[in-house]
């Protein structure tokens, strides 16, 4: 059952002093995520993937296209409708010394949801501690503010108030990037083991390949606002079709000296270009090791190269 | 256990010791480290935050300011010359000397360490200048060929380029180009690639990789990515708590790793080309440095502690050839 | 010493009122911890600040003298005793033990009493500086954030209004309301004996002044005018740099309106700099009341204004008034002294940056 889908979603912004110039974010994204699956989103800077969170969020207005929460779009919605999307779509952020209100304790910070919609939860006081036992906090941080907190012990109670609600969709951005390595592999199991108490479904936003493929089902790779390929996690591993994606995992460092000494590496040449001007036709054509003239000139549909395997690149484009 | 400066050693530290004097009392930011960093050698220096290895590094030219100090401790280095001093003796002028020719930095933030107001070529300059007396013109080509070697493409347009008109990546080149611009003996990168992008840094580490090689220089590299350490490293030094903890050639610390905080590290990094159905966790946190655990510092989180754990520090003991441990599993 | 006994004070005084919360709510004290140890905290912070202290000390008398000075003034203000004895006038201080039998403060041109009238004239400054600043600040704040948070033609609408106020030369409007509105103040008040009577004791003046008061009142409303425009700017300058915080944007995922994310979230997190700005205003618009007074837009005789008491002393200075302009110069400086001490000392208890050195301080003193 999707839960939720984009359609040719486009997100431009204005460049500051220009009428004209616009940065293309999000440029024609169409995704499909399915209840209680995790979606990878991975992507380097530029590639709109943290844009495509929000947007999917309905924090930002699309400029052409559609987000569709159960089959309905999110900006036609009527008040209830669009009172349900909100309630069930939240978000975990990246930092979180910044996504926690500094003037409101815990309590107050997890209060605000349930009062928001009326929850039934009987004493507020007692629900909240049974709470944070879930997160893998103790009662004694409820009445604390969050400068008294560690940046894991932050990152949880971030992750209960996105979740106190019982949302059944969660987009989770980059959500162990500012944390400690121990402390990650802490949180990345945390929120495994509450997908599975919750029935969540998972958007997860990163740049660390390796970690999206551990949290994720299937992962989506964007590249300058548009998604390169779509695959099952293991299958996008073994099988990388798309230059950028083999590039990119080819780029991992791996903890693992014979391997990483061994294996065939693929290195791009030269920068990531501008969103504002992409390149013609292939937005990956200058820095790919396979350009041929096509690429330079038109732009790869999707197709589905293996089962349930999609990518958007002439290599694989058959007649 | 004092080892010997030999032919093939560039820098040996002894026994350095940095503690910081704050308000809330005293931070054992380093206590009684050693390591050694040979001809033409990638070192990593690896822990988490608070573990102490900036520190370190910032220590051997005496980077320290108020409210640290460095206690004790012995810094030998060879310099371009082919003669050994005690960075820790020698005076400030000379040491101001050594800095940013004989040892350089590449930083972490290539941003903050730019100055948005000049051009690459006039950091470059200012650089060189600070260090020898070279012609003007000779100073140019010398900059247009360090910017090229670092991947740089049209170099002689770039180098009057400002910080924000570049990339983060072509930043990061930069400042590599501007610390290589001397011929340092011994270059230290603090993080050099963790705000960049996983194909950039992979491009950077190469071209670090390559300079290395091809240049003679030995090189310290400080990160908390046990990737990273695979692919460049020659010899790791694993750091918790302001103390190093294991050490040794790469090779023998990913298969065989000893210390118990160190097996623990590599399992808590997702290896992507294994299927992993679950992380393994370090429970617990990194310990405060102002009232540090007694004993072994990583005993309250380690799950073979035994008595001797929590009463004496244990010694660093060379447990196989070229592979050293500092636990009581091992005595 | 001092500093500890400050502090002590403080501390009681908090936890007196957690006293009295706790009878009503059992769980107040583990619910709001936190809290209370910031209120301790900020207390031990200020009673750190030599100059914190100094400022409150003085503005506590200012603010004692301001409310009991009118019930114990020993002279009336309205009473002119030049008429009936014209020796009374500009009468030089009569401090024991070098005299006495005279007036302590001297006396003004119309033979009152300086100590009088300057008990009378604490009322009526800082009740002018409070109502321009409790008045000015919360239209500026609302405005400010309205401006910040919503952007857009919104944002560009307020700050151009913002801009022609602040460009507005007060004094120009001061006095072009100086010639309009005292005709209407006074015929609402002559209406409404109610709201007449209750300006008048506010200020400490008799119902029968009410003509004075409306050009008291109409200086006051153009002070107000020009006023709030600061904080506009101010507030949508830190609004600015909170809105793009991610708590913002969680905020607006639980589906907040537009105004409790203002008020709940933004607004606490950019009041500090507000709350310094407004007491270094206590001081200047105190002044500013004056210095429209000292130039004839304010109330005239018999009110005594501190600012009108210092002109008509003008005229005979320095040769008889000398300690009439003196004297009366002093209490304004005592009283914008007070507040700029304590706004200074605010600042610095309130910047994050040194809070945490003097946490651990007062961590230590606890143990």
């Amino acid at each position: 059952m999707s839960l939720i889908k984009t359609e040719d979603l486009k997100i431009y912004f204005r460049v500051r002093g220009s009428f004209t110039k616009k940065v293309r974010a999000v440029d024609g994204v169409s995704l499909n995520v399915n209840e209680k699956e995790t979606l990878g989103i991975v992507g380097e800077s530029g590639s709109g993937k943290t844009t495509l969170g929000k947007a999917i969020l309905g924090l930002i207005k699309p400029y052409k296209g559609r987000v569709l929460y159960m089959n309905k779009d999110i900006w036609r919605m009527n008040r209830s409708e669009y009172k349900e999307f909100r309630r069930n779509a939240q978000m975990v952020f990246q930092d979180p010394h910044t996504s926690l209100n500094p003037r409101m304790t815990i309590a107050q910070i997890l209060e605000e949801p349930i009062k928001e919609y009326n929850l039934n939860v009987g004493d507020i006081g007692e629900y909240l501690e049974k709470q944070l036992v879930n997160v893998g906090l103790g009662p004694e941080f409820l009445y604390r503010y969050p400068h008294e907190l560690s940046g894991g012990q932050k990152q949880r109670v971030a992750i209960l108030r996105a979740i106190i609600l019982r949302p059944k969709l969660v987009v989770l951005d980059e959500p162990t990037s500012s944390l400690d390595v121990s402390v990650q592999a802490q949180i990345l199991d945390l929120l495994k083991d509450l997908q599975k108490t919750n029935d969540l479904t998972y958007i997860f936003i990163s740049h660390d390949i390796s970690v999206v493929k551990y949290m994720s089902n299937r992962i989506a790779v964007m590249y300058l606002g548009k998604i390169v390929e779509i695959a099952d996690s293991e299958e996008l591993f073994e099988k990388p079709l798309h230059p950028y994606t083999q590039s990119l995992i080819s780029s991992i460092p791996i903890p693992d000296p014979y391997i990483a000494r061994k294996r065939h590496k693929i290195r791009l040449v030269g920068e990531p270009p501008s969103p504002i001007n992409p390149p013609s036709g292939c937005r990956f054509h200058p820095r790919c090791p396979f350009t041929k003239d096509i690429c330079i000139k038109q732009e790869p549909p999707m197709i589905e190269a293996e089962k349930n395997h999609y990518v958007a690149c002439w290599l694989y484009y058959k007649k | 256990m004092k080892k010997e400066f030999t032919d093939k050693h560039v820098l040996m530290v002894n026994n350095l010791t940095v503690k910081f004097y704050t308000y809330a009392g005293v931070v054992h930011a380093v206590s009684k480290v050693s390591f050694e960093v040979y001809k033409n050698e990638i070192v990593a220096l690896v822990g988490e935050t608070g573990s102490g290895k900036t520190v370190t590094t910032r220590a051997i030219t005496r980077l320290i300011e108020s409210p640290g100090r460095i206690e004790e401790g012995e810094i030998l280095f060879r310099r371009r010359n082919n003669k050994i001093v005690d960075l820790m003796k020698i005076s400030d002028e000379e040491i101001r000397r050594i800095r940013g020719d004989e040892i350089a930095y590449i930083f972490q933030d290539p941003t903050s360490a730019l100055d948005p107001l000049y051009t690459i070529g006039e950091h470059i300059d200012e650089t060189i200048k600070d260090h020898r007396f070279i012609d003007k013109k000779i100073i140019k080509k010398i900059s247009i060929d360090l910017l090229r070697k670092v991947g740089i493409p049209n170099p002689e347009i770039r180098i009057k380029n400002y910080p924000h008109e570049m990339s983060g990546g072509m930043r990061q080149r930069s400042v590599i180009s501007i610390s290589l611009s001397n011929e340092p003996v011994l270059l230290i990168a603090d993080e050099p690639t963790t705000n960049l992008d996983v194909t950039i840094q992979a491009q950077i580490l190469d071209l670090l990789k390559e300079l290395v090689k091809e240049r003679g220089m030995s090189m310290i590299l400080i990160t908390h990515n046990l990737g990273i350490v695979a692919e460049v490293a020659d010899r790791v030094y694993i750091m918790y708590a302001g103390k190093i903890v294991e050490s040794g050639d790469v090779y023998k610390i990913f298969s065989r790793p000893l210390h118990p905080y160190t097996q623990m590290l590599l399992r808590a990094v997702p290896n992507p080309l294994k299927k992993i159905i679950k992380l393994e966790t370090i429970p617990g946190t990194i310990p405060s440095l102002i009232d540090p655990p007694s004993g072994c510092r990583f005993h309250p989180r380690c799950p073979f502690t035994k008595d001797i754990c929590i009463k004496q520090e244990p010694p660093m003991i060379e447990a196989e050839k070229n592979h050293y441990v500092a636990c009581w599993l091992y005595k | 010493m001092i500093r500890d006994l400050i502090y002590v004070l403080l501390e009681k005084t908090i936890d007196l009122y957690i006293k009295i919360r706790t009878r009503f709510d059992k769980e107040y004290t583990i619910k709001n911890s936190s809290r209370i140890r910031e209120w301790k905290l900020i207390a031990y912070a200020y009673s750190r600040s030599s100059i914190g202290v100094l400022g409150g000390l003085i503005v506590f008398i200012t603010v004692i003298l301001a409310v009991i000075g009118p019930l114990v003034a020993p002279q009336p203000y309205w009473v002119y005793p030049i008429m009936e004895n014209p020796e009374t006038r500009y009468l030089p201080p009569c401090i024991p033990p070098i005299c006495s039998g005279g007036p302590l403060l001297g006396t003004d041109e119309w033979g009152r009493d300086l100590l009088s009238i300057i008990l009378y004239g604490f009322r009526i400054s800082f009740v002018i500086s409070i109502v321009i600043v409790l008045l000015g600040a919360p239209i500026g704040i609302i405005l400010g954030l309205i401006s910040g948070y919503k952007g857009g033609s919104v944002d560009e609408t307020i700050m151009r209004l913002t801009d022609i106020f602040i460009s507005f030369p007060g004094l120009i409007l001061a006095i072009a309301f100086a010639s309009v509105l005292p005709q209407r103040i006074r015929e609402i008040l002559e209406a409404n004996i109610y709201l007449r009577d209750f300006f008048s004791y506010s200020f400490g003046l008799r119902p029968q002044e009410y003509g004075q008061l409306a050009a008291l009142l109409s200086v006051w409303f153009a002070m107000v005018i020009v006023w709030w425009p600061g904080y506009a700017r101010v507030v949508r300058g830190s609004v600015l740099s909170v809105r793009e915080q991610p708590f913002i944007e969680a905020a607006k995922l639980l589906g907040l309106s537009t105004w409790k994310i203002m008020t709940r979230h933004i607004l606490p997190n950019i009041i500090s700099p507000v709350l310094v700005m407004m007491t270094f205003d206590l001081a200047t618009a105190t002044l500013a009341a004056a210095a429209l007074s000292f130039l004839g837009l304010g109330p005239q005789e018999p009110v005594p204004e501190l600012g009108y008491v210092i002109s008509k002393a003008g005229n005979f200075f320095p040769e008889k008034s000398l300690h009439v302009v003196a004297i009366v110069g002093s209490v304004l400086l005592f009283i914008a002294l007070g507040w700029n001490l304590l706004g200074d000392s605010l600042r610095d208890i309130l910047d994050p940056k040194t809070r945490r050195s003097i946490e651990y301080r007062f961590e230590r003193r606890r143990r």
